[in-house]
C-alpha cells in the first residue's frame, strides 16, 4: 500500500500536500510516526540506550527525519522514515535483548561451573567416605568374627559344663531316681548342640545353661535316694561277708536272721556252771576277731540254759554266762561300748531238751552281730 | 516453495541486471545491494529458527522483487526506498536470529544448570546418607570394642 503511494508522481503529491497545508495547517500525524514515538517512549528504551546506543541513535535519526518530513507536510516521507525507524527500533531492542540473554548465559555458565566444581569436590569427599566405610566394615567384620569365635567358645564350654553335670547326675543314677529332670537335661543339651551347629550362639548358650541346671536338679533329686540304696547295699554286702567269716570259723553254727549274723556256741558250759569250758576259748578269739574286722557292728551276747533246774537259777546262770563271754571279748580288745549281754534262761531252746546230750547243747551262748547305721 | 521463490529472485537479478546493460552507476550499486540482501534473506529463512521471521522475509522478498522492477524502469528513487526497507528488515532479521540463538544457548545452559543442581542435590543426599552410615559404623565398632 505504501509502495503504491510512493510510486505516484512526487511533484503531484507535493503540490497537493502544499495546497492542503496552506489550506488546513499541519497535516495529521501519520500513524507510523505516532507508533514510533510510542516505541521511543517505552520504558525499555532506557535499557536499549545502555546496551545499544548506536542502534538507538539510528532510530533517533530516522525519527527526526520522519518528524521533519511530517512538519513539512511530506507525509509520504514521514511514513517511510517512521516505518524504517520502527524496524530499526526493533533491531535495537533485539540487540538489547541479546545482551540480556548473554548476561543470562554468562550467569548460567558461571553458576554451572560453580555447581560442577562443587560436584567434583563432593565426589572426592564421597569417595573418601566410601573408602572409610569399606575400612570400617572390614574392622567390624573382624570384630564380629572374633566375638563370634569367643561366643562359640563360651557356648562350647557351657555344653561341656552341662555334660560334666550330666556325668555327675549319672553317678547317682539320676536316670533311675530323677528321670524327669535328667531327661529334660538330655533334650535341652541336644538342642543346645544343634543350635551351636546352626550358629544360633545366644540360644545355644541359654540351652546349655538350662541343661546344666536340669542335670543339677536331677543330681540333687537322685542323690539322697542313691545314697540310701548305696548304704543298704553296702550294709548287706558287709553282712554277707561277716556271715561267711562266721561260717568259716563256726561251720554249722553260724546263721543269718532278721537281727543279723548269729554265732551259736552250743554246749559251752557244764550244767549249772557259768565258766566257759576250757576248750572253747579259741572260739572267743575267733568271735573277737570277727568283731574287730567288722567294727560297724554292735555285738549282743545272749546266754541260755537247758531246761533242768529252776527258772530263776537258770536266768541267773544264763546272764552270768553272757556277761562272762562279754568280759572275755572286752579282754580280747573289743570295745565295751559295742557289747551288750543278756540272759534268757531256758527261753528259745535251740536244741531238744529230751535227752541229756541234746539238753547239754542248750547250755550255750549266742553272739549276734548287728549291722549298725541306716 | 519459498526456496524456489528466492531462487527465482536470484535468477531474475542475474537475468535482468546484466553488467553491460546497466546505464547508471546507481543501477549497478542497487543491483549488488538487491543481490546481497536477497542472499542474506535466504540465509535467514534457511536458518533453523527461520520460521519465526518468515513473514518479514516474505515482505523483504516482495520489496526486492519490486525493486528489480523499478530498477528496470530506472526509477531509482523507488529502488532506493525499497532497498533501504529491505536492508533495515534484513539487519533486524540477523539481529533477531542472533537473539534467538543466544536465547536458545542460554536456555540450554539453564536446563543443564538445573540438571546439574539436581545431580548436586542427589549427590549431597547420597553423601549425607553415607556419612550417617559411617557414623553408625563407628558407633557400632566403638560399642563392640568396649565389649
Amino acid at each position: 500500500m505504501m509502495l503504491s503511494k510512493s510510486l505516484a508522481p512526487r511533484w503531484l503529491m507535493g503540490l497537493l500536500l502544499s495546497a492542503l497545508f496552506v489550506a488546513c495547517g499541519p497535516p495529521p500525524k501519520p500513524t507510523e510516526l505516532s507508533r514510533l514515538e510510542s516505541m521511543r517512549n517505552d520504558a525499555y528504551t532506557a535499557q536499549i540506550a545502555q546496551v545499544a546506543p548506536q542502534d538507538l541513535e539510528k532510530v533517533e535519526k530516522l525519527y527526526r527525519e520522519a518528524n521533519d518530513a511530517w512538519k513539512n507536510s511530506d507525509l509520504e516521507r514521514a511514513r517511510e522514515y517512521a516505518y524504517l525507524g520502527q524496524i530499526q527500533y526493533r533491531s535495537a531492542e533485539a540487540r538489547s535483548r541479546m545482551k540480556e540473554e548473554q548476561t543470562r548465559l554468562d550467569s548460567f555458565l558461571g553458576e554451572l561451573a560453580s555447581v560442577n566444581q562443587e560436584r567434583e569436590l563432593l565426589n572426592v569427599k564421597t569417595e573418601g567416605v566410601k573408602k572409610s566405610i569399606a575400612q570400617l566394615q572390614d574392622t567390624l567384620g573382624r570384630l564380629d568374627q572374633a566375638a563370634s569365635s569367643a561366643q562359640k567358645s563360651t557356648v562350647e564350654q557351657a555344653i561341656l559344663a552341662a555334660e560334666g553335670e550330666r556325668e555327675r547326675a549319672r553317678g547317682v543314677k539320676a536316670p533311675d531316681f530323677a528321670a524327669g529332670p535328667f531327661n529334660l537335661g538330655e533334650n535341652t543339651i541336644r538342642l543346645a548342640q544343634q543350635q551351636l551347629e546352626a550358629g544360633m550362639l545366644e540360644d545355644a548358650l541359654k540351652q546349655a545353661n538350662d541343661a546344666k541346671a536340669s542335670f543339677s536338679d536331677a543330681y540333687n533329686q537322685a542323690k539322697p535316694e542313691f545314697d540310701k540304696t548305696q548304704s543298704s547295699a553296702q550294709r548287706a554286702e558287709r553282712e554277707l561277708a561277716l556271715f561267711k567269716a562266721a561260717q568259716s570259723s563256726f561251720p554249722g553254727n553260724a546263721l543269718q536272721d532278721s537281727r543279723g549274723v548269729v554265732v551259736v556256741m552250743p554246749a559251752s558250759f557244764e550244767k549249772g556252771k557259768t565258766t566257759l569250758l576250757a576248750g572253747r576259748y579259741g572260739e572267743i578269739d575267733a568271735i573277737a576277731q570277727i568283731a574287730k574286722d567288722y567294727p560297724e557292728t554292735s555285738v549282743i551276747v545272749q546266754g541260755y540254759t537247758q531246761s533242768k533246774g529252776s527258772e530263776s537259777t537258770n536266768l541267773t546262770v544264763s546272764q552270768s554266762r553272757a556277761d562272762g563271754v562279754r568280759d572275755l571279748l572286752i579282754q580280747k580288745g573289743v570295745d565295751a561300748k559295742r557289747l551288750t549281754s543278756a540272759g534268757y534262761g531256758v527261753e528259745s531252746p535251740r536244741y531238744d531238751n529230751k535227752s541229756k546230750s541234746e539238753r547239754a547243747n542248750n547250755d550255750r551262748v549266742e553272739v549276734i552281730f548287728v549291722m549298725t547305721g541306716s | 516453495m519459498r526456496r524456489i521463490g528466492w531462487g527465482a529472485l536470484l535468477a531474475l537479478v542475474t537475468a535482468f541486471v546484466m553488467p553491460g546493460q546497466l546505464l547508471a552507476e546507481d543501477g549497478v550499486r542497487y543491483r549488488e545491494e538487491i543481490k546481497s540482501y536477497s542472499q542474506r534473506a535466504i540465509e535467514l529463512t534457511n536458518h533453523k529458527q527461520g520460521d519465526q521471521l518468515s513473514t518479514e522475509m516474505a515482505q523483504v522478498k516482495t520489496w526486492l522483487d519490486e525493486a528489480l522492477v523499478q530498477l528496470g524502469k530506472e526509477n531509482f528513487d523507488n529502488v532506493k526506498i525499497l532497498v533501504q526497507r529491505a536492508r533495515v528488515q534484513v539487519e533486524w532479521g540477523e539481529v533477531f536470529i542472533a537473539l534467538l540463538d543466544k536465547r536458545a544457548a542460554a536456555n540450554a545452559r539453564e536446563a543443564e544448570l538445573l540438571e546439574a543442581r539436581q545431580a548436586l542435590s542427589v549427590a549431597k543426599a547420597e553423601l549425607q546418607e553415607l556419612e550417617n552410615f559411617e557414623a553408625q559404623l563407628q558407633q557400632t565398632i566403638a560399642s563392640k570394642s568396649k565389649q
